[in-house]
């Protein structure tokens, strides 16, 4: 019966494009990265990008990485503002993203480069390879290091609302800034010998 | 090379006063210790703010798939399968509306909020990243209608005062659900979503979840919010704002125009108990069923 609800109510694998009539409706869910907006990009995508990536032999889980890759790197984008909205489709975006990366994950697994043109690297920021290590690297610090970080780069919460909130055992500003500092200097020194 | 450490998140932030800047310019300038320095705090935030959205992608991704390209024999099936579907939902939509299970107030149906196998893993223990309105970004102005979102915020019902009712001022620890409801109250939704997003922090509390789904929808994580007000349509402290706020999450989600959705909104509205039957008879209006 659930199931048979969830058909009804189009809880598959391409429901969320509901939400987003046209390529601007989408386009500002992404801009608020918006789960549904993500959802609705992984439909629209994933599809074209398994073909790619069988296409180019990848196998099922570097194909499922790089669509992970594309969202991600999509959102990226979107944020740093460097793209912007004049009328596309982002979905057709985040193909090309994928078009490009794929055709790097040949390049880097094939011998015969002469037919592939020369294409500009993306960031790797997103790539769950970095992703990964940059974890390992957090492990390695102090709880409370990791708490201060990750309240500020990943939870985005502002340093007044950490005092305020009394997230941590800081309770001024300047002692937080000055403690959290000091993390993000070992982390990079952590960085540095990686 | 003097330790610029604190500095550096400062200048990267644009948070330094003119006098600061200038000084950490010149200083900038003369060692180049101090400009790898900054290029490497800097790659550290940038990298920060990748794995942010990877997180955000793989949360929104959860238990999801590969979509693979389905042979023929697949889409003979699928018809297959469709058509008998199609009869049984005639046959279960006809004889009788499959939503009330409680004849004093419309309920939403049992399973009107739960993920399809593909999603069925608990509620995420990630947090998002705000998705209602983060600050500092534009939000592009749309046509009417093309955002169910904006209708569901303008038809939401919020917890009339606090939830969390045992804060006392003279507490000098306070718990993580008490943080949380300061945080609702003050309006930082996201902060307040945060705080409880491990299902740890909520346990079989009614009110720690209630404020949860509150502070979710107003983050703007329907999807989320609808499950935890889903857990809740039977309270019976929250059960209407729950069914009400769990019917608003389906139409955040574009889902306003399924069947299950519509029925449950008429027998809201067919209701004269139920707390919101004039606010389902407006939405319907809305929605221009």
């Amino acid at each position: 019966m659930g199931r048979l609800l969830n058909f009804f109510l189009g809880k598959g694998r391409r429901h969320n494009c509901a939400a987003y009539p046209h390529a601007a409706a989408l386009f500002d869910g992404l801009q608020q990265e918006e789960n549904e907006a993500i959802q609705c990009v992984y439909a629209r995508i994933s599809g074209t990008v398994v073909k790619m990536g069988k296409a180019y032999g990848l196998m099922e889980e570097d194909t499922e990485e790089l669509i992970g890759d594309c969202i991600a790197l999509l959102l990226l984008k979107i944020r740093t503002g460097q793209y912007i909205f004049l009328g596309h489709d982002p979905a057709t975006y985040a193909i090309e993203i994928a078009k490009n990366k794929v055709r790097h994950f040949k390049k880097r697994n094939t011998i015969d480069l002469s037919e592939l043109p020369e294409l500009p690297v993306e960031p790797e920021y997103t790539s769950l390879e970095s992703v990964e290590i940059l974890e390992k690297l957090l492990s390695r610090l102090s709880e409370n290091c990791q708490k201060l970080i990750r309240l500020k780069y990943l939870d985005e919460i502002r340093d007044k609302d950490i005092i305020e909130q009394q997230l941590t055992q800081y309770t001024t500003a300047d002692a937080l800034k000055n403690h959290r500092a000091q993390c993000m200097k070992k982390l990079m020194a952590l960085g540095a010998k990686h | 090379m003097k330790d610029y450490t604190l500095q550096i998140e400062a200048y990267l932030q644009g948070e330094l006063n003119e006098q600061d800047l200038s000084a950490f310019e010149q200083a900038l300038k003369t060692d180049p210790e101090l400009g790898r320095a900054v290029a490497q705090y800097s790659d550290l935030q940038q990298r920060f703010v990748g794995m942010q959205l990877r997180k955000k992608v793989e949360m929104a991704l959860q238990g999801k798939q590969v979509a693979k390209p389905r042979s023929t024999w697949r889409w003979i099936w699928s018809g297959i399968a469709g058509a008998g579907l199609l009869v049984v939902a005639f046959w279960l939509f006809s004889e009788k509306s499959p939503i009330s299970s409680h004849p004093a107030t419309p309920a939403i149906p049992p399973d009107i909020n739960k993920i399809a196998p593909e999603n069925s893993s608990p509620v995420p223990s990630i947090v998002p990243i705000p998705s209602a309105s983060p600050k500092g970004r534009p939000h592009l102005t749309l046509p009417v209608g093309g955002r169910p979102m904006a209708l569901a915020q303008e038809f939401y019902v919020s917890p009339t005062g606090r939830i969390i009712r045992d804060i006392t001022e003279q507490t000098t620890e306070k718990t993580i659900l008490q943080q949380a409801d300061e945080a609702f109250d003050d309006q930082q939704y996201h902060l307040a979503a945060v705080l409880l997003r491990d299902d740890v922090q909520v346990g079989d509390d009614e009110s720690a979840r209630f404020l949860r789904a509150n502070a979710r929808f107003k983050d703007g994580q329907f999807s989320a919010a609808g499950k935890d007000f889903q857990q809740l349509e039977n309270s019976f402290k929250y059960k209407y704002e729950a069914r009400w706020n769990l019917l608003l999450c389906e139409i955040a989600q574009g889902n306003a125009q399924k069947p299950a959705v519509r029925s449950v909104l008429k027998e809201m509205i067919a209701d004269t108990d139920f707390p919101f039957q004039e606010a389902a008879v407006r939405l319907k209006t809305r929605l221009e069923y």
